[in-house]
């Protein structure tokens, strides 16, 4: 049986978009499409539909790409992040950023792998490695992989959803359906159990259209 | 068989009913993959062998001469999904696992009677 986390999430049937990746990280889409190219950062799967192809991200990816963010940050250069992972990555490790312990002193970032710390040279003696807790990063990234609180109560029309019909910002949710429902009787706690990714405020802003 | 249950099915009563006949199901919201595009979406299925549930009509429109992927489209109110579902599901499974592209449109009759029309994308095997 799969494992469900608290937030509602499958990790392993977690394929999110680039869209929702380059939130998660907190970069652009052309950034993570950047960093796909200079292979930091990779989609874990491409399926195709027709001629149309789809990034999509798991879990482990997004640690990863968490990681890249941090390491920029901290002024370790992208070309430094590209030479780690290009010699890292194995079928053990696809993600050598987000399985490896690592650590930053001055712009050079380590990797450790038995006793030894790679990554051009050893810390010095003394200093203590700045090492990030993965599964606090992990706990972060399931959090923002939620719809964002505050989309709540916004509807919306998207080409490619509901035939472009009235939703639920950030969901596939048609706004009818909620009214539907509220018509027939079903209280707002029943109707965010039947459809999960809605917040009380769009149930809510249901009942006020209906009132109005 | 492994279903992934689009947004606009109600969660709650379709796990029941799908878990009940011993399937396995996940949703758009466990996936990290709400909000996202009918194509998209369809490409995830199929990337994770799994057939789609859907109320919307407009999922399997763009293919709907030659089906690409297998999706069930249910043609009834929302809250008669499960029954729905298990009146036909016995049947269409045998059918949905010989073939990768299938759509399954279910309609329902003033009688709250389902019938199940099948257009096939490719041979069943």
């Amino acid at each position: 049986m799969r494992v469900v986390t608290t937030a509602g999430l499958i990790d392993d049937a977690i394929g999110a978009s680039r869209e929702t990746a380059a939130r998660v990280i907190g970069i652009t889409e052309d950034r993570l499409r950047d960093w796909a190219n200079r292979r930091l950062v990779e989609p874990s799967s491409r399926p195709q539909v027709g001629r149309q192809s789809f990034a999509m991200y798991s879990l482990e990816d997004l640690v990863q790409g968490r990681i890249v963010s941090y390491l920029l940050a901290r002024d370790v250069s992208a070309r430094q992040i590209g030479q780690i992972v290009r010699a890292f990555r194995s079928g053990e490790h696809p993600h050598p950023l987000a399985s490896l312990r690592w650590a930053v002193s001055g712009r050079q970032a380590f990797v450790q792998l038995g006793d030894e710390w790679y990554g051009g040279l050893k810390p010095a003696q003394g200093v203590l490695p700045d090492t990030i807790d993965l599964e606090e990063i992990r706990v972060d990234a399931r959090r923002k992989l939620q719809r964002p609180a505050e989309l709540a109560g916004k509807i919306t029309r998207r080409r490619g959803v509901q035939g472009s019909r009235p939703v639920f910002a950030g969901t596939r949710v048609p706004v009818e359906t909620v009214e539907q429902y509220l018509k027939g009787g079903a209280s707002p706690r029943s109707i965010i159990e039947s459809f999960p990714t809605l917040y009380e405020a769009d149930v809510a802003v249901a009942q006020a259209r209906l009132a109005s | 068989m492994r279903f992934y249950i689009d947004e606009d099915i109600d969660h709650r009563i379709v796990r029941a009913a799908l878990l009940r006949m011993g399937h396995e199901l996940w949703s758009t919201k466990q996936a990290a993959r709400t909000g996202d595009s009918d194509a998209s979406q369809l490409a995830y299925a199929i990337d994770h062998d799994a057939v789609v549930i859907t109320h919307n009509r407009d999922f399997t429109r763009p293919h709907r001469d030659r089906p690409i992927g297998r999706v069930i489209l249910l043609r009834c109110l929302q809250p008669q999904a499960a029954a729905a579902l298990e009146q036909v599901l016995d049947g269409l499974v045998p059918m949905l696992e010989r073939t990768s592209d299938v759509y399954v449109e279910v309609k329902q009759d003033s009688r709250g009677r389902c019938r199940a029309e099948l257009t096939f994308g490719t041979e069943l095997r």
